[in-house]
């Protein structure tokens, strides 16, 4: 029932947002309350749920629709709390870029309740995602999650951002369609189903006997397919257009929030992978996990604009999760207690990364553009946000005390020899190639190179509260974690 | 007798698959569409086994809700797109339309080639549901790859999600009805967007050529401001 809630209420609030056109600060309220209550609603699941141990709710002799299990609700808090800062961001951010002209030019932004509807219901399409139990149900809301964020990367309506959603649209349909058409493999490859078995229930799938040869196909199919949602290499091409031309809570929630639930329909296939195909699986996963790790590294190291950074660097993460998780899911056994270690991962990642995108936005507000050459002396002409993006950049490149150190570490530790060592060596290209731009936008003096601009506007300080809260929050949290390594 | 009459619509199916890799004219090619949007919404009921009696209400409201919706209100939207961006034709394929007749041949061969293998109970239906559907797959990524307007790539992905849903008939999966309209409701929303989405693209750029949408790129990003 309150899993139910949970997702049909931040629609209930989109429909109530769209009818205040003429209210605004009635639409800000209400994308707030929206924010709230889903907060508290998946609070309220961690305490309600039947047995207090956070297993899988949805069983074979009842095979709901809804359910949740500790991943499910992991996934879910980071949701809700991204959805928070960005919400709270917004309604500063706003008003400064519609006096800055939206920072890039040209631009009539969308209105602000058409906004804020796409909003609440993207939340709601990603807790349907996450809760979903059934795969069938899965792709839907990953497709739903998709529709509706496409007008969100739309928000300024320039050329540039159509172009964008155009890509993103028709890119990640195709995609996600691939992943129904191995979903039906899945369904096709069980043995021995007879009829009226809830044969979508991933509770049913998980007793399932798989053909090994078609288990393959579907596998192969929903990984291409959910990968490309998900950012991964060979299928990550829409990923930098539409993240770079979204205004920063959009790209936030995209980069922070809804790749995490594509990762959640990948993790659903690898749990179900039987045990004589797992090896191949296994390195299936390690080859586009490297190759996203790679792919990430080159475009970073020779790229000149801030924002194409951050979204190369989300493609980065997600290779290194993916192969985490072939390590955790994939392996002989002996590494399911690794699980907490990916949780860390998504964690700090999510997190991270809006705290970065925020501050981009920024940066972009004052600057009027995205390319890194113009961008000089952040240290003398926005000092906090200066920090909080040479601060952010070093934790995302996971130095310690930073949360994402350990659940790198341990993927070096436990992956084979091959994958640990070609992972090293592009996390050492991604790093030395972040720091550049890092040391390069942060120092110097404004106007010390060609084309960097001298007197950026000046921003109020509502913009910067968020990211300024965010970091604190990240920070402490990673000192604290330190701290116990140590002593440990 | 039945067998035949899935036979008949399978047929339909692959032909509108042929017509349309063929044809420039941008209305003919919804209207296709649309033939083929109907075929596919209807064929559960042709699925169907009439000898155990009348198929269940489930059946009836999704099949024909399906078959209204992708034969007649998306290509209504498509159409309405068409209108307002003004463009008529395809004219300069990436494709020609003689190649993509061969390939869409070609296609067709290696489907019914692979389908061999797929000899699973449930296929047992009818033997050409599998190769009709790798087809309908091949065809629609065919579309979207080969073709320039932005309207004809929407159409490839129908025709795609077309030959996804037939797989779907052919192995006789049950979503359930929740599911089943989910799915449904989805593709709308997207081909709604999409035209939306053409409109502006129209009004924005003066085209709707999606191959010449290449203003976001890596390197070139400092040199275009």
């Amino acid at each position: 029932m309150l899993s139910y809630l949970t997702i049909i209420l931040p629609f209930i609030f989109a429909l109530a947002i769209y009818f205040c056109k003429k209210n605004e600060a009635l639409a800000r309220k209400l994308v707030l309350i929206a924010a709230g209550t889903h907060a508290l609603c998946v609070i309220l699941l961690l305490f309600f749920n039947k047995n207090a141990k956070l297993v899988l709710t949805s069983t074979i002799e009842n095979p709901t629709l809804l359910g949740y299990d500790t991943l499910s609700w992991i996934v879910l808090a980071i949701t809700s709390t991204l959805f928070i800062f960005c919400t709270i961001h917004s309604i500063a951010w706003i008003p400064v870029a519609k006096k800055l002209d939206g920072g890039n030019g040209r631009s009539e932004p969308m209105p602000l309740n058409v906004f804020y509807c796409f909003m609440s219901a993207l939340l709601g399409s990603m807790s349907l995602v996450i809760l979903s139990q059934n795969l069938a149900l899965t792709w839907v809301s990953i497709e739903a999650t998709t529709l509706v964020s496409a007008p969100l990367i739309c928000y300024n309506r320039t050329k540039a951002s159509l172009e964008a959603m155009w890509k993103y649209l028709l890119i990640c349909s195709v995609g996600i369609s691939i992943a129904l058409f191995g979903t039906m493999l899945l369904i096709h490859s069980i043995i021995g189903a007879s009829h009226g078995d809830p044969i979508l229930s991933l509770a049913y799938l998980k007793t399932a006997n798989f053909n090994s040869g078609w288990f393959k196909a579907a596998f192969i199919l929903a990984l291409a397919g959910y990968g490309t949602k998900m950012g991964l290499a060979p299928f990550h091409t829409w990923l930098p257009d539409a993240y770079s031309e979204s205004p920063a809570m959009v790209s936030a929630l995209l980069s922070g929030a809804l790749i995490n639930c594509s990762f959640m329909a990948i993790y659903r296939f690898t749990e179900l992978v039987p045990a004589d195909i797992a090896p191949f699986c296994q390195n299936l996963m390690f080859a586009i996990g490297i190759l996203s790790v790679a792919v990430a590294g080159i475009f970073i190291v020779k790229q000149c604009d801030f924002n194409r950074m951050l979204a190369y660097s989300s493609v980065e993460h997600m290779g290194l999760i993916l192969i985490l998780t072939a390590i955790i899911l994939l392996g002989d056994g002996s590494k399911k207690g690794l699980l907490p270690v990916l949780f860390i991962h998504l964690f700090a990642h999510s997190l991270t990364k809006m705290t970065l995108f925020l501050t981009a936005g920024n940066i972009l507000l004052a600057y009027g553009t995205r390319a890194i050459t113009a961008v000089r002396g952040l240290y003398k002409t926005m000092p906090t946000t200066g920090k909080l993006w040479f601060l952010g950049l070093f934790l995302i490149t996971a130095c310690p005390p930073s949360l994402i150190f350990y659940p790198e570490l341990y993927l070096v530790l436990n992956a084979p020899l091959f994958v640990a060592c070609a992972t090293l060596l592009f996390l050492f290209v991604v790093f030395a190639g972040m720091m550049n731009v890092g040391v390069r936008m942060a120092n110097g003096v404004p106007g010390d190179i060609e084309d960097s601009i001298t007197e950026p506007r000046k921003l109020p300080k509502g913009v910067i509260a968020t990211p300024l809260m965010a970091m604190s929050f990240l920070f402490i949290v990673s000192i604290l974690a330190f701290i116990t390594m140590l002593f440990n | 007798m039945i067998t035949n009459s899935i036979e008949i619509i399978l047929a339909i199916i692959l032909l509108t698959d042929i017509v349309l890799v063929a044809s420039s004219r941008l209305f003919h090619c919804i209207k296709i569409t649309a033939l083929q949007g109907i075929a596919v919404g209807l064929l559960p009921l042709f699925i169907w086994n009439w000898a155990n009696g009348s198929p269940s209400l489930q059946l009836w409201i999704t099949s024909l809700v399906n078959a209204g919706i992708k034969g007649m209100l998306l290509p209504f939207l498509l159409s309405k797109a068409m209108r307002q961006s003004a463009i008529k034709r395809e004219l300069e394929p990436l494709v020609g339309y003689a190649a993509s007749v061969f390939i869409m041949l070609i296609v067709i061969v290696a489907a019914f080639y692979f389908s061999k293998f797929m000899n699973a109970p449930a296929t047992d239906i009818c033997r050409f549901t599998t190769p009709t559907a790798l087809s309908t797959i091949g065809a629609g990524l065919f579309m979207i790859i080969a073709r320039r307007k932005a309207i004809t790539q929407a159409l490839g992905f129908l025709m795609f999600e077309n030959g996804i849903s037939v797989f779907g008939n052919g192995i006789g999966i049950e979503y359930g009805f929740i599911i089943e309209l989910g799915i449904l409701l989805d593709v709308l929303v997207l081909v709604f967007i999409m035209g939306i989405t053409v409109f502006n693209i129209n009004r924005e750029f003066s085209h709707i050529d999606s191959d010449r949408l290449n203003q976001l790129g890596d390197y070139d990003h400092s040199k275009q401001k």
